[in-house]
């Protein structure tokens, strides 16, 4: 496919607002990761909770969105001067010829959850100030970025769990390859609300202690939150030397909340993205693994990297670091794998002190200074969602 | 750029409507209104009996879409796009109502059914296809971009493309804040190679500034405000079943347009 410019980049998690804190944070090799003290939540765990988020405001005109994941999405954009390249594009391009493509699973049920425990539950109303279309609609984060924004483009949301904002790229590459857009900022936002919190737990994925990707004694995934967006454009040559260069997706058709045993799938997406990018598994400096740090998933996402790069390639995952972002991890990794590329670092993997014996990639402990060429991201979600990307220097 | 793409396969479910059959026997008809006694109800025969017993209703009746539109042909080589205003609404709204009385034992079948890619799954599981199912939401405009991805996904060079748009009635108390009063539900299969087409499509984005432009001049009208998230996909259809050539503008997801001349 032809290289596609990431014009902006920026990131909100536990680290805080910017990808300032987030690099620091993962070229010290810390984590972000704290006690679970999120309201509501009664068993031991560790998240990934974005700071001050509760003290945050939205524009008062915009009060109808006022949503937790909204207010991450309001603060991720305004770091990184992204509004103001944001709008130089729309000054160029018009507003209506730049798309919005956001990947999330939770949108605003937090506020929904809330919404419930205000009803008579046995046939009572919602609250009057509950907002179902601006807040817990599963399009309300892309509604809410174009209105944010002053953006008139296509948009749509991608819902496909895990892997949302993964696939975010590849709907925003097919829009600039036809020429529906001149730019597109994609992205992703997922916040803490019960529902997760209690829906991962009912599974068995939630660990007491934090998360220990690919570690001989992991016992499960600590749940963070964030957003993140880039703008993507058909410019040969980005401003920061950095572009989209291939994407891969598949299906595992094989359960819904389980990964396939073998990385059948896991590994058709990254032999997919390879071919997309035209490039050789040799060619991969670095993966940044979905490294969710369950049994099963990590299991099954090792031997779809084996399969595919061998085991000679390193790779890492940083949800011991900021927490399983769930519908944003895809764009978590996105913009960890730029900075990567920018700065000349791989990060390390928070939390791992042994790794499993019958994982067998070339997993990194702790951050390393790295030449990237060319830099894989993974993201697999339920349903057997998968989604890779690649990020190349710009030649 | 301009996209030209053969449906090769329809499923339809509607009040009233049973099938593809059915609605072209109603030339004239159009989604009710109000609440109908009588709402589609999904069977989800191609599932697994595991995995038919787990899946909800709605997720069911996806799938009973995504079978008629495919028909006998196999599913193992399609790429699936689903496209939802509500997506699960009914085992969110189980979800909350549990944790409102502070009920957090979740069921786990109930947890990975209420994700908006849920039918998706199941879809990925039914058809044994390796190929992406993506699932995504515009509210009201969900069927006009589900149908902008599918038709990227063939300029892309993809084949063999299958869109399933479907959306039930929420239960109360989301419903006094989403009136969607029907189950309404269809899907299309799209640029098949090895099946014969029904009508062609040709589609353009046009963006707002353009629409403003040209209304004035003959450009096609967008038709009637919807009421249903299905609206316009009944449209699409409807301009099928009466066999016309005729040009439509569908809402593709919040801004601009999608121009669509139809070929049956």
């Amino acid at each position: 496919m032809p290289r596609l410019a990431v014009e902006a980049m920026t990131l909100t998690n536990a680290f805080g607002p910017g990808c300032g804190p987030t690099l620091a944070g993962l070229q010290a090799g810390q984590s972000a990761l704290t006690p679970g003290d999120f309201p509501g939540l009664e068993f031991e765990t560790w998240i990934g909770r974005v700071p001050g988020i509760e003290t945050h405001r939205l524009p008062s005109r915009l009060g109808d969105f006022d949503a937790r994941n909204h207010r991450i999405i309001d603060l991720a954009l305004a770091q990184d001067r992204f509004r103001e390249k944001v709008s130089a594009l729309t000054r160029r391009f018009g507003s209506d010829r730049i798309g919005v493509i956001i990947g999330t699973s939770t949108s605003g049920i937090l506020e929904t959850e809330r919404a419930y425990r205000r009803r008579n539950p046995k046939d009572g109303p919602l609250p009057d100030d509950f907002r179902y279309r601006e807040r817990q609609n599963t399009a309300a984060p892309a509604a809410f970025v174009q209105a944010l924004l002053g953006i008139t483009g296509p948009a749509w949301v991608l819902s496909t769990a895990c892997s949302s904002s993964s696939k975010v790229f590849a709907s925003a590459a097919r829009l600039l390859q036809a020429g529906w857009c001149d730019a597109v900022i994609v992205g992703g936002a997922d916040s803490l609300c019960l529902t997760t919190l209690y829906g991962f737990k009912a599974l068995d994925l939630v660990a007491t202690l934090p998360s220990r990707p690919m570690d001989q004694n992991r016992e499960g995934i600590s749940i963070g939150e964030g957003a993140g967006f880039m703008i993507l454009t058909r410019a040969p040559d980005a401003e920061d030397g950095i572009s989209l260069i291939g994407y891969g997706e598949s299906s595992d058709a094989y359960h819904m909340s389980s990964p396939h045993p073998e990385g059948i799938g896991a590994a058709r997406a990254i032999a997919d993205g390879l071919q997309r990018a035209g490039l050789k598994p040799s060619e991969i400096d670095f993966t940044l693994l979905h490294g969710t740090g369950t049994r099963a998933n990590d299991l099954s996402e090792d031997k779809a990297v084996i399969h595919t790069l061998g085991d000679k390639s390193a790779c890492a995952s940083i949800k011991g670091a900021i927490g399983h972002t769930l519908g944003a991890a895809g764009i978590m990794n996105a913009v960890v794998a730029c900075l990567s590329i920018r700065e000349g670092f791989s990060p390390g993997t928070a939390h791992l002190v042994t790794q499993d014996p019958e994982i067998h990639s070339k997993v990194l402990k702790q951050p390393q200074p790295l030449t990237a060429h060319h830099v894989l991201t993974n993201a697999f979600g339920f349903g057997g969602s998968n989604a890779v990307l690649l990020f190349g220097r710009s030649s | 750029m301009r996209i030209r793409i053969p449906i090769n396969g329809i499923g339809v479910r509607a009040p009233g409507i049973e099938n593809w059959k059915a609605l072209q026997e109603n030339p004239d008809y159009v989604i009710p209104r109000d609440p109908a006694p009588e709402q589609p109800k999904g069977v989800g025969q191609c599932l697994p009996a595991t995995e038919r017993r787990r899946a909800t209703p709605v997720t069911r009746l996806a799938l009973d879409l995504a079978m008629e539109a495919t028909g006998e042909r196999k599913t193992q080589d399609l790429s699936a796009v689903f496209c939802s205003s509500g997506g699960e609404v009914t085992v969110v709204h189980q979800i909350f109502s549990m944790l409102a009385e502070g009920d957090t034992a979740l069921s786990p079948t109930a947890f990975h059914n209420s994700v908006h890619n849920a039918a998706a799954g199941y879809w990925s599981i039914a058809s044994g296809s390796p190929y992406p199912a993506d699932s995504l939401c515009a509210y009201d405009d969900s069927f006009g971009a589900g149908l902008a991805e599918c038709c990227l996904r063939y300029a892309e060079g993809q084949r063999n493309l299958l869109l399933v748009a479907y959306d039930i009635p929420p239960p109360h108390p989301i419903s006094l804040h989403r009136k969607i009063h029907n189950a309404v539900g269809g899907a299309l299969l799209l640029g098949a190679e090895d099946t014969s087409p029904i009508a062609w499509l040709t589609l353009r984005y046009a963006s707002s500034s353009e629409i403003e432009k040209t209304n004035t001049s003959g450009s096609p009208n967008s038709t009637a405000p919807a009421h249903h998230p299905g609206s316009a996909m009944m449209n699409l259809l409807m301009t099928i079943v009466q066999k016309k050539p005729t040009q439509l503008a569908l809402p593709s997801g919040f801004g601009g347009m999608l121009h669509i001349k139809v070929e049956p």
